[in-house]
Protein backbone atom coordinates (compact mmCIF):
# COMPACT_ATOMS: atom_id res chain seq x y z
CA UNK A 1 0.00 0.00 0.00
CA UNK A 2 1.71 3.32 -0.93
CA UNK A 3 2.73 5.72 1.89
CA UNK A 4 -0.16 8.92 2.10
CA UNK A 5 1.40 11.82 -0.01
CA UNK A 6 2.39 14.64 1.65
CA UNK A 7 1.13 18.47 1.00
CA UNK A 8 3.81 21.40 1.76
CA UNK A 9 1.90 24.27 1.68
CA UNK A 10 3.66 27.39 2.08
CA UNK A 11 3.59 29.46 5.14
CA UNK A 12 0.51 27.05 6.55
CA UNK A 13 1.79 23.40 7.42
CA UNK A 14 1.86 20.10 5.88
CA UNK A 15 -0.52 17.22 5.55
CA UNK A 16 -0.54 13.75 5.24
CA UNK A 17 -2.98 13.05 2.36
CA UNK A 18 -4.37 9.69 3.16
CA UNK A 19 -5.82 8.71 -0.10
CA UNK A 20 -7.21 4.75 1.06
CA UNK A 21 -9.68 2.93 2.18
CA UNK A 22 -7.53 1.95 6.01
CA UNK A 23 -5.10 4.28 7.52
CA UNK A 24 -2.95 2.70 10.05
CA UNK A 25 -1.56 4.75 13.18
CA UNK A 26 1.25 3.89 14.73
CA UNK A 27 5.05 4.50 16.58
CA UNK A 28 7.80 6.16 14.71
CA UNK A 29 10.85 4.48 14.37
CA UNK A 30 12.97 3.16 11.45
CA UNK A 31 11.04 0.26 9.79
CA UNK A 32 7.64 0.33 10.75
CA UNK A 33 5.63 0.45 7.76
CA UNK A 34 2.21 2.35 9.13
CA UNK A 35 0.70 5.25 6.83
CA UNK A 36 0.48 7.59 10.06
CA UNK A 37 3.79 7.70 12.51
CA UNK A 38 3.85 9.34 15.67
CA UNK A 39 6.87 9.71 18.05
CA UNK A 40 5.47 8.33 20.89
CA UNK A 41 5.02 5.54 23.61
CA UNK A 42 2.55 3.59 21.60
CA UNK A 43 2.20 0.59 19.85
CA UNK A 44 4.30 -0.40 16.15
CA UNK A 45 0.56 -0.52 15.15
CA UNK A 46 -1.89 0.68 17.37
CA UNK A 47 -5.13 1.44 15.51
CA UNK A 48 -6.43 1.33 12.04
CA UNK A 49 -8.88 4.21 10.30
CA UNK A 50 -10.97 2.98 7.81
CA UNK A 51 -13.71 4.16 5.75
CA UNK A 52 -17.63 2.81 5.66
CA UNK A 53 -19.51 4.46 3.34
CA UNK A 54 -19.47 8.22 4.40
CA UNK A 55 -18.36 7.52 7.75
CA UNK A 56 -14.87 6.46 9.24
CA UNK A 57 -14.71 3.23 11.86
CA UNK A 58 -11.76 3.24 14.12
CA UNK A 59 -10.34 -0.21 15.37
CA UNK A 60 -7.97 -0.65 18.13
CA UNK A 61 -5.29 -2.82 18.48
CA UNK A 62 -3.93 -1.53 21.61
CA UNK A 63 -5.72 0.12 24.63
CA UNK A 64 -7.63 3.13 23.48
CA UNK A 65 -10.72 5.74 24.57
CA UNK A 66 -13.10 7.22 22.59
CA UNK A 67 -14.17 10.60 23.86
CA UNK A 68 -13.17 8.78 27.22
CA UNK A 69 -15.05 5.93 26.87
CA UNK A 70 -12.93 2.55 26.26
CA UNK A 71 -12.97 1.04 22.70
CA UNK A 72 -13.49 -2.72 22.50
CA UNK A 73 -14.78 -2.89 19.86
CA UNK A 74 -14.94 -1.04 15.92
CA UNK A 75 -16.34 2.47 16.79
CA UNK A 76 -17.41 5.22 14.64
CA UNK A 77 -16.04 8.41 14.46
CA UNK A 78 -18.02 11.61 15.28
CA UNK A 79 -16.71 15.35 13.87
CA UNK A 80 -15.15 16.34 17.33
CA UNK A 81 -14.38 13.17 18.92
CA UNK A 82 -11.12 12.92 20.73
CA UNK A 83 -9.30 9.35 20.09
CA UNK A 84 -6.74 8.52 23.35
CA UNK A 85 -4.03 6.28 22.93
CA UNK A 86 -2.58 4.37 25.48
CA UNK A 87 -3.63 6.76 27.78
CA UNK A 88 -1.62 9.65 26.33
CA UNK A 89 -1.78 10.76 22.77
CA UNK A 90 -4.75 12.46 21.51
CA UNK A 91 -6.16 12.59 18.13
CA UNK A 92 -8.72 15.43 17.31
CA UNK A 93 -11.18 14.04 14.52
CA UNK A 94 -13.07 16.83 12.96
CA UNK A 95 -15.52 16.41 9.50
CA UNK A 96 -15.13 20.83 8.76
CA UNK A 97 -18.19 20.26 6.62
CA UNK A 98 -21.36 17.68 5.98
CA UNK A 99 -20.71 18.20 2.20
CA UNK A 100 -17.95 16.11 1.97
CA UNK A 101 -16.70 12.86 3.56
CA UNK A 102 -13.04 14.01 4.28
CA UNK A 103 -11.62 14.34 7.43
CA UNK A 104 -8.67 16.11 9.28
CA UNK A 105 -6.76 14.46 11.87
CA UNK A 106 -4.66 15.92 14.19
CA UNK A 107 -2.63 16.02 17.60
CA UNK A 108 -3.65 17.42 20.37
CA UNK A 109 -1.18 16.24 22.93
CA UNK A 110 2.10 16.99 23.46
CA UNK A 111 3.25 14.28 20.37
CA UNK A 112 4.41 14.87 17.01
CA UNK A 113 3.91 13.50 13.95
CA UNK A 114 6.91 11.56 12.03
CA UNK A 115 7.44 13.35 9.52
CA UNK A 116 6.66 16.93 10.72
CA UNK A 117 2.89 17.51 9.54
CA UNK A 118 -0.06 19.98 10.76
CA UNK A 119 -2.58 16.87 10.58
CA UNK A 120 -3.21 13.96 8.44
CA UNK A 121 -6.21 14.59 5.84
CA UNK A 122 -8.36 11.76 5.49
CA UNK A 123 -9.55 12.37 1.69
CA UNK A 124 -13.05 11.56 0.68
CA UNK A 125 -14.07 12.47 -2.45
CA UNK A 126 -13.26 16.08 -2.62
CA UNK A 127 -10.88 18.41 -0.27
CA UNK A 128 -11.04 21.93 0.46
CA UNK A 129 -8.10 23.67 0.73
CA UNK A 130 -8.79 27.46 1.90
CA UNK A 131 -8.76 30.30 4.58
CA UNK A 132 -12.37 29.31 5.95
CA UNK A 133 -13.53 27.10 8.95
CA UNK A 134 -14.81 24.98 6.43
CA UNK A 135 -11.74 23.68 5.02
CA UNK A 136 -9.82 20.54 5.37
CA UNK A 137 -6.53 22.46 5.13
CA UNK A 138 -7.63 25.90 6.89
CA UNK A 139 -4.84 27.97 5.38
CA UNK A 140 -5.29 31.33 8.17
CA UNK A 141 -2.78 33.87 7.38
CA UNK A 142 0.07 33.77 9.47
CA UNK A 143 3.54 35.08 9.07
CA UNK A 144 3.00 37.46 6.75
CA UNK A 145 0.93 35.48 3.95
CA UNK A 146 -2.49 36.85 3.03
CA UNK A 147 -4.57 33.48 2.18
CA UNK A 148 -7.65 34.56 -0.62
CA UNK A 149 -9.56 31.99 -2.39
CA UNK A 150 -9.37 28.23 -2.53
CA UNK A 151 -8.30 25.05 -3.77
CA UNK A 152 -10.47 22.27 -4.35
CA UNK A 153 -9.68 18.88 -5.00
CA UNK A 154 -11.90 15.87 -6.47
CA UNK A 155 -11.52 12.69 -6.72
CA UNK A 156 -11.35 11.12 -10.34
CA UNK A 157 -11.32 7.34 -11.62
CA UNK A 158 -7.43 7.09 -11.00
CA UNK A 159 -6.50 10.55 -9.21
CA UNK A 160 -7.05 13.56 -8.81
CA UNK A 161 -8.15 16.83 -10.28
CA UNK A 162 -7.26 20.16 -8.45
CA UNK A 163 -9.56 23.47 -8.77
CA UNK A 164 -8.31 26.82 -7.83
CA UNK A 165 -11.19 29.52 -6.95
CA UNK A 166 -10.43 33.04 -6.80
CA UNK A 167 -6.80 32.07 -7.17
CA UNK A 168 -5.35 35.06 -9.80
CA UNK A 169 -1.81 34.36 -10.98
CA UNK A 170 -2.57 30.61 -10.89
CA UNK A 171 0.52 28.62 -12.15
CA UNK A 172 0.57 24.90 -12.26
CA UNK A 173 4.91 23.78 -12.51
CA UNK A 174 5.39 26.44 -15.42
CA UNK A 175 1.67 26.38 -16.86
CA UNK A 176 -0.46 29.10 -16.43
CA UNK A 177 -3.75 27.38 -15.36
CA UNK A 178 -7.42 28.34 -15.76
CA UNK A 179 -9.29 25.08 -15.84
CA UNK A 180 -8.61 22.13 -13.72
CA UNK A 181 -5.89 20.13 -13.62
CA UNK A 182 -4.54 17.00 -12.93
CA UNK A 183 -2.92 16.80 -9.36
CA UNK A 184 1.00 15.12 -9.93
CA UNK A 185 3.71 14.45 -7.07
CA UNK A 186 6.44 16.81 -7.45
CA UNK A 187 4.20 19.51 -9.43
CA UNK A 188 4.70 23.32 -7.59
CA UNK A 189 1.00 25.31 -8.00
CA UNK A 190 1.26 28.81 -7.10
CA UNK A 191 -1.00 31.42 -7.53
CA UNK A 192 -0.65 35.35 -6.48
CA UNK A 193 -0.79 34.91 -2.59
CA UNK A 194 -0.53 30.97 -2.27
CA UNK A 195 2.05 27.94 -3.15
CA UNK A 196 2.31 24.36 -2.23
CA UNK A 197 3.60 20.93 -3.74
CA UNK A 198 2.23 17.72 -3.45
CA UNK A 199 5.34 14.93 -2.76
CA UNK A 200 5.51 11.25 -2.19
CA UNK A 201 5.43 10.27 1.52
CA UNK B 1 3.94 37.58 -1.24
CA UNK B 2 6.16 34.48 -2.73
CA UNK B 3 8.74 32.16 -1.49
CA UNK B 4 11.82 32.24 -3.90
CA UNK B 5 12.29 28.39 -3.25
CA UNK B 6 10.34 25.34 -3.37
CA UNK B 7 9.64 22.26 -1.75
CA UNK B 8 13.06 19.55 -3.08
CA UNK B 9 15.10 22.50 -4.20
CA UNK B 10 18.92 22.52 -1.87
CA UNK B 11 19.82 26.22 -2.21
CA UNK B 12 22.08 25.49 0.79
CA UNK B 13 24.23 22.32 0.34
CA UNK B 14 23.42 20.18 2.82
CA UNK B 15 19.93 21.05 3.31
CA UNK B 16 16.18 20.30 1.00
CA UNK B 17 13.71 22.71 1.65
CA UNK B 18 10.52 21.09 2.52
CA UNK B 19 8.28 24.36 2.71
CA UNK B 20 8.37 28.19 3.45
CA UNK B 21 7.45 29.17 7.00
CA UNK B 22 7.14 32.87 6.93
CA UNK B 23 8.43 35.96 5.21
CA UNK B 24 9.68 38.96 7.43
CA UNK B 25 11.82 42.10 7.31
CA UNK B 26 15.08 40.48 7.21
CA UNK B 27 14.32 37.72 5.07
CA UNK B 28 12.50 34.36 4.21
CA UNK B 29 12.10 31.29 6.71
CA UNK B 30 11.78 28.00 5.01
CA UNK B 31 11.60 24.45 6.79
CA UNK B 32 14.48 22.20 5.94
CA UNK B 33 16.04 18.86 6.83
CA UNK B 34 19.44 17.93 6.93
CA UNK B 35 20.76 15.18 4.65
CA UNK B 36 20.80 12.99 7.77
CA UNK B 37 17.09 13.82 8.63
CA UNK B 38 17.36 17.28 11.10
CA UNK B 39 14.35 19.00 11.02
CA UNK B 40 15.60 23.21 10.83
CA UNK B 41 15.06 26.41 9.73
CA UNK B 42 16.86 28.13 7.35
CA UNK B 43 16.46 31.63 7.50
CA UNK B 44 17.56 33.45 4.46
CA UNK B 45 18.81 36.19 5.03
CA UNK B 46 18.33 39.36 2.29
CA UNK B 47 19.05 42.37 4.10
CA UNK B 48 21.86 43.98 6.34
CA UNK B 49 23.85 40.91 5.97
CA UNK B 50 26.53 41.67 7.62
CA UNK B 51 24.99 43.72 10.48
CA UNK B 52 22.79 40.37 11.27
CA UNK B 53 25.04 37.93 10.77
CA UNK B 54 27.36 39.76 13.50
CA UNK B 55 24.18 39.63 16.07
CA UNK B 56 23.48 35.98 15.13
CA UNK B 57 27.50 34.78 15.63
CA UNK B 58 27.32 36.81 19.32
CA UNK B 59 24.36 34.33 19.68
CA UNK B 60 25.75 31.35 18.25
CA UNK B 61 26.57 29.30 21.11
CA UNK B 62 23.38 30.33 23.79
CA UNK B 63 21.62 27.69 25.22
CA UNK B 64 18.39 27.44 26.95
CA UNK B 65 15.20 26.37 26.65
CA UNK B 66 13.22 29.19 26.20
CA UNK B 67 15.30 30.21 23.41
CA UNK B 68 14.57 29.06 20.11
CA UNK B 69 18.41 27.38 18.91
CA UNK B 70 20.68 28.63 16.55
CA UNK B 71 22.88 25.86 14.97
CA UNK B 72 24.50 27.47 12.61
CA UNK B 73 25.69 30.19 10.20
CA UNK B 74 26.21 29.13 6.41
CA UNK B 75 26.47 30.60 2.79
CA UNK B 76 25.44 29.84 -0.35
CA UNK B 77 27.41 29.27 -3.47
CA UNK B 78 26.51 33.08 -4.13
CA UNK B 79 27.69 33.90 -0.56
CA UNK B 80 24.41 34.32 0.43
CA UNK B 81 24.17 33.81 4.15
CA UNK B 82 21.81 31.64 5.37
CA UNK B 83 20.93 30.84 9.45
CA UNK B 84 20.22 27.51 10.45
CA UNK B 85 18.08 27.62 13.44
CA UNK B 86 15.80 25.25 15.36
CA UNK B 87 12.44 24.47 13.54
CA UNK B 88 9.29 25.39 15.99
CA UNK B 89 6.59 23.48 14.75
CA UNK B 90 4.11 25.75 16.56
CA UNK B 91 2.32 28.96 16.18
CA UNK B 92 4.11 32.56 17.10
CA UNK B 93 2.04 34.45 20.36
CA UNK B 94 1.19 36.75 17.99
CA UNK B 95 -0.89 34.42 15.90
CA UNK B 96 -2.38 32.90 18.65
CA UNK B 97 -3.13 36.20 20.52
CA UNK B 98 -5.40 36.75 17.15
CA UNK B 99 -6.49 33.71 16.91
CA UNK B 100 -7.59 33.84 20.78
CA UNK B 101 -10.05 36.32 19.43
CA UNK B 102 -10.81 34.99 15.79
CA UNK B 103 -13.92 33.08 15.49
CA UNK B 104 -11.73 31.35 12.94
CA UNK B 105 -9.32 29.91 15.91
CA UNK B 106 -9.18 26.18 16.24
CA UNK B 107 -9.86 24.07 18.80
CA UNK B 108 -6.65 23.59 20.07
CA UNK B 109 -5.04 26.14 22.67
CA UNK B 110 -2.19 25.76 25.26
CA UNK B 111 -3.97 28.21 27.39
CA UNK B 112 -6.77 30.66 27.09
CA UNK B 113 -6.47 34.52 26.98
CA UNK B 114 -7.72 35.93 30.31
CA UNK B 115 -6.98 33.30 32.35
CA UNK B 116 -3.97 33.75 34.63
CA UNK B 117 -3.62 30.59 35.66
CA UNK B 118 -2.82 29.29 32.15
CA UNK B 119 -1.55 32.56 31.17
CA UNK B 120 1.13 32.91 33.64
CA UNK B 121 2.93 29.51 33.63
CA UNK B 122 3.62 30.12 29.59
CA UNK B 123 4.51 33.61 30.82
CA UNK B 124 6.97 32.38 33.53
CA UNK B 125 8.64 30.82 30.41
CA UNK B 126 9.67 33.63 28.49
CA UNK B 127 11.03 35.10 31.97
CA UNK B 128 13.51 32.82 31.71
CA UNK B 129 14.61 33.17 28.38
CA UNK B 130 14.97 36.41 28.33
CA UNK B 131 16.80 36.29 32.05
CA UNK B 132 19.27 34.04 30.63
CA UNK B 133 19.81 36.62 27.69
CA UNK B 134 20.24 39.21 30.01
CA UNK B 135 22.22 37.08 32.16
CA UNK B 136 24.80 36.97 29.18
CA UNK B 137 24.79 40.62 28.59
CA UNK B 138 22.35 40.66 25.78
CA UNK B 139 19.58 43.05 25.30
CA UNK B 140 17.02 41.67 22.93
CA UNK B 141 15.55 44.80 21.94
CA UNK B 142 13.03 43.76 19.71
CA UNK B 143 10.55 41.60 22.38
CA UNK B 144 7.21 41.31 20.84
CA UNK B 145 4.59 38.28 20.71
CA UNK B 146 5.95 38.17 16.88
CA UNK B 147 9.11 37.18 17.95
CA UNK B 148 7.76 34.68 21.01
CA UNK B 149 6.91 31.07 19.73
CA UNK B 150 4.35 28.60 21.30
CA UNK B 151 5.94 24.89 20.95
CA UNK B 152 3.74 22.03 22.28
CA UNK B 153 3.64 23.78 25.71
CA UNK B 154 6.98 25.44 25.29
CA UNK B 155 7.85 28.94 25.03
CA UNK B 156 10.66 30.32 23.30
CA UNK B 157 11.92 33.60 22.06
CA UNK B 158 13.03 33.84 18.59
CA UNK B 159 15.00 36.91 16.53
CA UNK B 160 17.39 37.60 19.76
CA UNK B 161 20.67 37.84 17.79
CA UNK B 162 19.05 40.44 15.33
CA UNK B 163 17.49 43.40 17.84
CA UNK B 164 20.20 45.87 17.30
CA UNK B 165 19.43 46.89 13.95
CA UNK B 166 15.58 46.49 14.07
CA UNK B 167 15.47 48.57 16.76
CA UNK B 168 17.47 51.29 14.68
CA UNK B 169 15.81 50.84 12.19
CA UNK B 170 12.46 51.52 13.61
CA UNK B 171 13.02 54.29 14.98
CA UNK B 172 14.14 55.66 11.58
CA UNK B 173 10.84 54.38 10.56
CA UNK B 174 12.62 52.61 7.46
CA UNK B 175 10.69 49.30 7.90
CA UNK B 176 8.51 47.86 10.35
CA UNK B 177 4.92 48.00 10.83
CA UNK B 178 2.80 50.61 13.24
CA UNK B 179 1.96 47.71 15.37
CA UNK B 180 5.55 46.72 16.73
CA UNK B 181 5.56 50.40 18.43
CA UNK B 182 3.53 48.85 20.94
CA UNK B 183 6.04 47.42 22.69
CA UNK B 184 8.35 50.09 22.28
CA UNK B 185 10.05 51.96 25.73
CA UNK B 186 9.71 55.24 25.98
CA UNK B 187 13.58 55.61 26.26
CA UNK B 188 14.68 53.86 22.71
CA UNK B 189 13.41 57.00 21.34
CA UNK B 190 16.42 59.10 23.17
CA UNK B 191 19.16 55.97 22.10
CA UNK B 192 18.68 53.76 25.45
CA UNK B 193 19.11 50.43 25.13
CA UNK B 194 19.64 48.78 28.50
CA UNK B 195 18.03 45.74 29.31
CA UNK B 196 14.67 47.77 31.15
CA UNK B 197 13.62 48.32 27.41
CA UNK B 198 12.96 44.31 27.87
CA UNK B 199 11.53 44.32 31.13
CA UNK B 200 9.00 47.21 29.65
CA UNK B 201 8.21 44.99 26.45
CA UNK B 202 7.33 42.08 29.20
CA UNK B 203 5.14 44.18 30.80
CA UNK B 204 3.60 44.87 27.55
CA UNK B 205 3.27 41.19 26.55
CA UNK B 206 1.98 40.49 29.87
CA UNK B 207 -0.84 42.82 29.55
CA UNK B 208 -1.78 41.82 26.38
CA UNK B 209 -1.52 38.30 27.23
CA UNK B 210 -4.25 38.70 30.12
CA UNK B 211 -6.81 41.59 28.39
CA UNK B 212 -6.58 41.28 24.51
CA UNK B 213 -5.26 44.51 23.97
CA UNK B 214 -2.06 46.43 24.36
CA UNK B 215 -2.21 49.26 27.41
CA UNK B 216 -1.29 51.96 25.04
CA UNK B 217 -3.01 51.96 21.29
CA UNK B 218 -3.58 54.95 18.68
CA UNK B 219 -4.51 55.26 15.61
CA UNK B 220 -0.95 56.49 14.22
CA UNK B 221 2.79 55.67 15.04
CA UNK B 222 3.48 59.38 16.73
CA UNK B 223 -0.25 58.85 19.12
CA UNK B 224 1.35 55.49 20.48
CA UNK B 225 4.54 56.62 21.09
CA UNK B 226 3.07 59.73 22.75
CA UNK B 227 1.47 58.01 25.38
CA UNK B 228 4.56 55.53 25.94
CA UNK B 229 5.39 58.77 26.84
CA UNK B 230 3.02 60.36 28.66
CA UNK B 231 -0.12 58.22 29.47
CA UNK B 232 -0.46 55.73 32.69
CA UNK B 233 -1.69 52.24 31.49
CA UNK B 234 -5.19 51.18 33.13
CA UNK B 235 -4.85 49.01 34.92
CA UNK B 236 -8.14 48.10 36.85
CA UNK B 237 -8.88 44.97 34.94
CA UNK B 238 -6.28 43.39 35.93
CA UNK B 239 -5.72 41.31 39.20
CA UNK B 240 -4.51 43.21 42.16
CA UNK B 241 -1.16 41.77 42.26
CA UNK B 242 -0.28 41.60 38.47
CA UNK B 243 -1.42 45.24 38.01
CA UNK B 244 1.36 45.80 40.65
CA UNK B 245 3.98 44.16 38.47
CA UNK B 246 2.57 45.16 35.22
CA UNK B 247 2.68 49.01 36.34
CA UNK B 248 6.07 48.90 37.79
CA UNK B 249 7.58 47.37 34.43
CA UNK B 250 5.77 50.03 32.43
CA UNK B 251 7.46 52.70 34.75
CA UNK B 252 8.69 55.30 32.36
CA UNK B 253 11.46 55.82 33.92
CA UNK B 254 13.80 52.70 33.15
CA UNK B 255 15.68 52.98 36.24
CA UNK B 256 11.94 52.35 38.70
CA UNK B 257 11.36 49.23 36.82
Amino acid sequence: MPKPKILWIDGVGSYAMCDSDEVSIGQAFPGNDVDLAIRGDLSRRACIIGRKGEDHLVQAYQSMTLDGQPLERPAILRSGCILRIADRIELLYTRPTVLSGTARLELVSKHRWQPVLTAAILLGDSCIIGPTPDAHVVCLPPRGIDWAGRFVWFRQADGWICKGISCPGLIAGQTPISAPFTLETGLRVQSDVASWTLTEG
Amino acid sequence: MKFQYGNGQCPLEGYVIRRGIGIGGFGEVYFAESDSGKEVALKRIQKNLDVEIRGVRHCLNLRHPNLVAIYDIRYDQEQQGWIVMEFIEGESLREHLDRSTDPLAGPIHSYEQGKPERILPVFAQIIAGMTYLHDQGIVHRDLKPANIFLDKGLAKIGDYGLSKYISTSRRAGQTESVGTFHYMAPEIGKGEYGKEIDIYSLGIILYEMLTGTVPFDGQSTQEILLKHLTADPDLSMLPEGLAHVIGKSLAKNPTNR
